[in-house]
């Protein structure tokens, strides 16, 4: 029960923001702005992976959302709604900048060829964890579909259906994406990793087990 | 190769596994697939890298947009009108306390004008230093009470020069509409005296100051209203 209090406050206030917000109140629109700021804006540096970019999408989609808050019902949760809003400002800026990056649906067949796995020995585990710098670099490295559905599920931890409705797509079809820009990772991360630094998955095992 | 490891592991080999691994790293937890990521270093790697990476996702942190970009926002609302003028000290004042009975509406409306009034009274008073130094206290019918807070002792000095102006115009004013003037001041100047010996008894008395408050905005109407009929 207690945990629900805090979240129940958290909203009601966000409830009173939205409504002073509506009736022009600076210090609203900058409190809800503080609120989401890094959500979106983290959002929008990895789905574009340029500091500059992300600053005016940023800038764009807050802009959109204050310019329609007037018409917010609260029908949804207004972060779901700022969250598809910067999706959308993101996938419409990469549209215009001639990226194939339309929706998942169109983007299906497109994302360059479809991923197979070899069932040799030589398929090796990765060495050590994935570091964040290198995450980072072959997330940017994604196809844009790819990229928009792992970081909404993976990153953001959007549901499938929330993905489906915000790209407008089908859920099976956000999974399906999903999947293989998961493999598309770690294909990235074994292509950059010197050969000298990979170790077999006995090597791992003995490791884990020297370290117990 | 595969067809070996396929018989390694059964029926469930590595083809099985890659249909599998979807629905299972979305939390369809079939043994299946455990169990042929155990037997098979191949699918074994695959698995432990996807959850490798999916653990680095989930931790990336968030970053936080440069103070520009609010500002930016901030100017553009602000050139597109869409940020209403930040309230004055007394309108958010008038918006904060809390005044007994609060039943009319149009008390509220009324009230909050009489602040507008005082506040461009008061601009007149300062800015002109319109007040006389002959004038005697004895004609001014309140002083500002020591112990008000700040807020109230601010309208309570507010009144005091808007009665200060007042005196100085009364000469000129209509009689009849100085006698209804004067009725109305006496008896809100009493109300006053009343609210203020009742808040030397009871200084964290909230009801007798909310009293006073409106005892002195009342004041502030008659002024105001005195002072524009005698200003035509």
């Amino acid at each position: 029960m207690s945990p629900q209090r805090p979240a129940a406050s958290a909203a009601a206030t966000e409830t009173q923001l939205i409504a002073r917000a509506q009736q022009g109140d600076e210090e609203a629109f900058a409190a809800l702005f503080e609120a989401h700021k890094r959500r979106v804006y983290s959002l929008c540096l990895r789905m574009l992976g340029n500091p500059t970019e992300a600053e005016d999408l940023t800038q764009e989609a807050f802009l959109q959302l204050f310019r329609k808050i007037a018409t917010f019902r609260g029908e949804s949760a207004f972060s779901t709604w700022l969250h598809r809003l910067s999706v959308n400002v993101v996938l419409m800026h990469l549209r215009k900048k001639g990226l194939n990056q339309i929706s998942l649906d169109e983007t299906e067949n497109s994302q360059g060829e479809p991923i197979k796995r070899d069932y040799g020995d030589d398929d090796r585990r990765l060495v050590g964890s994935i570091d964040r710098i290198g995450l980072n670099r072959a997330i940017a490295e994604l196809p844009p579909g790819y990229r928009t559905v792992f970081i909404l599920h993976d990153v953001e931890g959007y549901e499938h259906n929330e993905i489906a409705e915000i790209m407008n797509c089908s859920i099976g079809n956000s999974k399906s994406q999903l999947h293989k820009a998961r493999l598309k990772l770690r294909e990235w991360f074994q292509q950059h990793q010197s050969p000298q630094g990979r170790r077999s998955p006995a090597h791992v095992a003995r490791e884990a087990r020297e370290e117990q | 190769m595969a067809e070996e490891r396929q018989k390694q592991t059964g029926s469930f080999g590595c083809r099985e596994f890659d249909t599998n691994l979807p629905a299972y790293l979305e939390g369809d937890k079939s043994p299946d697939i455990r169990m042929h990521a155990e037997q098979c270093s191949s699918c074994g790697s695959l698995l432990a890298d996807i959850d490798s990476i999916l653990v680095a996702a989930r931790d990336l942190p968030m970053e936080s947009p440069p103070p520009r970009v609010w500002s930016n926002i901030r100017a553009t609302l602000a050139e597109e009108g869409l940020i209403r003028e930040r309230e004055g000290f007394w309108r958010r004042w008038t918006s904060s306390v809390s005044l007994v009975p609060r039943s009319a509406p149009a008390a509220a409306l009324a009230f909050a004008l009489v602040l507008a009034v005082i506040m461009v009274f008061k601009g007149d008073i300062q800015k002109n230093g319109n007040r006389n130094p002959g004038l005697s206290p004895a004609t001014i019918s309140n002083t500002v009470p020591v112990g008000l807070l700040g807020v109230q002792s601010n309208l309570a000095q507010t009144v005091k020069e808007m009665e200060e102006n007042y005196r100085l115009h009364e000469a000129s004013l209509d009689p009849s509409a100085k006698l209804v003037h004067r009725a109305g001041l006496t008896s809100l100047n009493n109300s006053i005296q009343e609210c203020l010996d009742s808040l030397e008894k009871q200084p964290h008395n909230t009801l007798v100051r909310d009293y006073l408050m409106q005892a002195y905005a009342q004041k502030a109407e008659v002024l105001a209203s005195a002072l524009e009929y005698g200003g035509r």
